[in-house]
C-alpha cells in the first residue's frame, strides 16, 4: 500500500503531462534555467521552452474556447547557430537574435509580435481595416501577456508599441478600448475572433475587398456602441452585412425575464433567423444572468434551426461572464 | 495536443552564437567594422544591436534592436517570399 502510492502519483503526473505538455515544457523551462550555467545548450533549452509554454498553452486555452480555432499556430523555437549563405538564402526565414534568459522580456516580446502576425486569423488579416487588424493584435498581445504574468514584457509592449501608437483620440486607441471592454464579458474571444476568423474562410478572398473592409468597420462601430451602452439604452445588437451576420443578445435585465420568461428573447433569437442572421451570441454576466442564458441554450438542445455552437464561461472582474454562440443552420450559406 | 504543422517556427540565434552564425555566412568582418547599416534606420549595426537578419533578392537584410525596425523586418519579410 505504501509503496504503491508513489507510482500512482508518478502515473498520475505522467498521464497529466501527457495530456498538457505544455505544463510539461514550463516545468521543463523551470529545471532548464536553473540548470543554465552548466553548458549553452541547457540556457537555450531553459529561454525557449518559457517561450513555448507561455503561449502554446495560451493558445490551447483560447481556443478550447472556440468552435474553430482562432489562433492558428502554437510556438517552435529552433535554434541556428550556423548555416551557409546558400542555404539561408533559400530557407527564405528571418532568424531572430534571443538574449540570455536574464534578458527574457525582449526575446519574449520579439516572438510574440512574429507569433501573433502569423497566428491570428491569418486567413482573413488582409481583408481587415489596418486599424482594426493592429487593434486585435495589440489586444492578443496585451492579452496573452496578463494572462501569463510576463508584467515585465507587457511593461515593454505599452511603452514601445501601444503608448507610441495608440495616442489619444486615435482610431487605434479607440478599437483597442472596444476590445478591451469585450474582453472583459467574454465578448472578444466569444464574438470578435470567431466572426473575424470566419471571415476569411467564408469569403476565401485574396484580394483586398473595400466592401469587406467596410463591414469590419461597420461591424466593430457596432460593438463599440454595445460596449458602451448603458443601462435602459436602446442600441441596435445587430450587424446584418453581406459577409458578416451576427447579433449579440445582451441579457441584463432579471426583471425582463420575471415579467416575460424566455419569450422576449427567443422572439429576438426567431427574427435574426428569419433576417438572414447567421451567428448569435447570447452573453450575460452574473449568475443570475448566467442561469437566463442557460435556459435559452436548453430550449435550442433539439432544435433543428439553430445550433449551439459553444457556452464559455470566464471571470469577469468579481462574476462570471458567460457567451452561447448559436448557429442559424440554414442561413450558413446565404451572402 | 497541436501537431507539428500547427507551431509557427520561429528561427534563433542565441547570442552566444551570434558570432559563429554570421562567421558561416561571411559577415562577422563586415560587422565588427561597422560596414552595415540598419536596413530600416540606417542605424550601424553592432553584435550588441542586431536583432534579425533574413534574405532577400540573394542579399542579407540586416534589422537592428528597435522595435519598431524589427516589425518593419517582419512585414519585409513576408513580401520576399511572395516575391519569390
Amino acid at each position: 500500500m505504501i509503496t504503491s502510492i508513489p507510482w500512482a502519483v508518478i502515473v498520475g503526473l505522467l498521464l497529466y503531462f501527457i495530456k498538457n505538455p505544455e505544463k510539461a515544457e514550463k516545468w521543463y523551462s523551470i529545471i532548464a534555467r536553473s540548470l543554465s550555467f552548466i553548458s549553452l545548450e541547457w540556457e537555450k533549452r531553459g529561454v525557449a521552452s518559457d517561450i513555448q509554454s507561455d503561449i502554446n498553452s495560451f493558445v490551447k486555452n483560447i481556443n478550447s474556447k472556440t468552435k474553430h480555432p482562432v489562433l492558428y499556430y502554437g510556438v517552435k523555437v529552433k535554434w541556428i547557430s550556423g548555416t551557409t549563405r546558400e542555404a539561408f538564402v533559400k530557407k527564405g526565414k528571418v532568424i531572430v537574435k534571443m538574449q540570455q534568459h536574464k534578458n527574457q522580456a525582449k526575446n519574449f516580446l520579439y516572438t510574440v509580435m512574429d507569433w501573433v502576425n502569423k497566428s491570428l486569423i491569418p486567413e482573413g488579416r488582409h481583408l481587415l481595416d489596418k486599424a482594426i487588424l493592429r487593434a486585435l493584435d495589440f489586444t492578443c498581445i496585451n492579452k496573452v501577456l496578463v494572462e501569463k504574468k510576463r508584467y515585465d514584457v507587457r511593461q515593454l509592449f505599452l511603452d514601445e508599441f501601444y503608448e507610441r501608437e495608440a495616442t489619444k483620440g486615435s482610431l487605434l486607441e479607440k478599437y483597442c478600448s472596444v476590445f478591451d471592454k469585450l474582453d472583459k464579458t467574454g465578448l472578444f474571444v466569444g464574438v470578435v475572433l470567431p466572426e473575424f476568423s470566419s471571415l476569411g474562410k467564408r469569403t476565401g478572398s485574396m484580394m483586398l475587398d473595400e466592401k469587406i473592409r467596410l463591414e469590419t468597420i461597420g461591424f466593430t462601430g457596432m460593438l463599440e456602441k454595445l460596449s458602451r451602452k448603458l443601462h435602459g439604452e436602446d442600441v441596435s445588437p445587430t450587424y446584418n452585412g453581406e459577409n458578416i451576420k451576427c447579433s449579440v443578445v445582451l441579457i441584463a435585465k432579471q426583471e425582463k425575464y420575471l415579467l416575460h420568461g424566455l419569450s422576449p428573447y427567443l422572439n429576438w433569437i426567431n427574427k435574426c433567423c428569419a433576417d438572414g442572421i447567421r451567428s448569435i451570441y447570447v452573453s450575460a454576466i452574473g449568475d443570475a444572468n448566467i442561469s437566463i442564458v442557460r435556459k435559452i441554450q436548453d430550449s435550442y438542445a433539439e432544435s433543428k434551426k439553430i445550433s449551439v455552437v459553444s457556452a464559455e464561461t470566464q471571470p469577469a472582474d468579481d462574476k462570471k461572464a458567460m457567451v452561447l454562440y448559436l448557429e442559424v443552420k440554414n442561413n450558413q450559406s446565404q451572402t | 495536443m497541436m501537431s507539428d504543422s500547427k507551431y509557427h517556427e520561429i528561427d534563433a540565434v542565441h547570442e552566444k552564437n551570434l558570432k559563429g552564425l554570421l562567421e558561416s555566412l561571411g559577415l562577422l568582418e563586415d560587422v565588427e567594422k561597422g560596414r552595415i547599416n540598419c536596413n530600416f534606420c540606417g542605424k550601424t549595426i553592432t553584435l550588441e544591436n542586431l536583432q534579425c537578419i533574413y534574405p532577400k533578392n540573394d542579399e542579407i537584410i540586416f534589422c537592428c534592436d528597435d522595435v519598431k525596425c524589427f516589425e518593419q523586418a517582419l512585414e519585409d519579410s513576408k513580401k520576399v517570399k511572395t516575391d519569390v
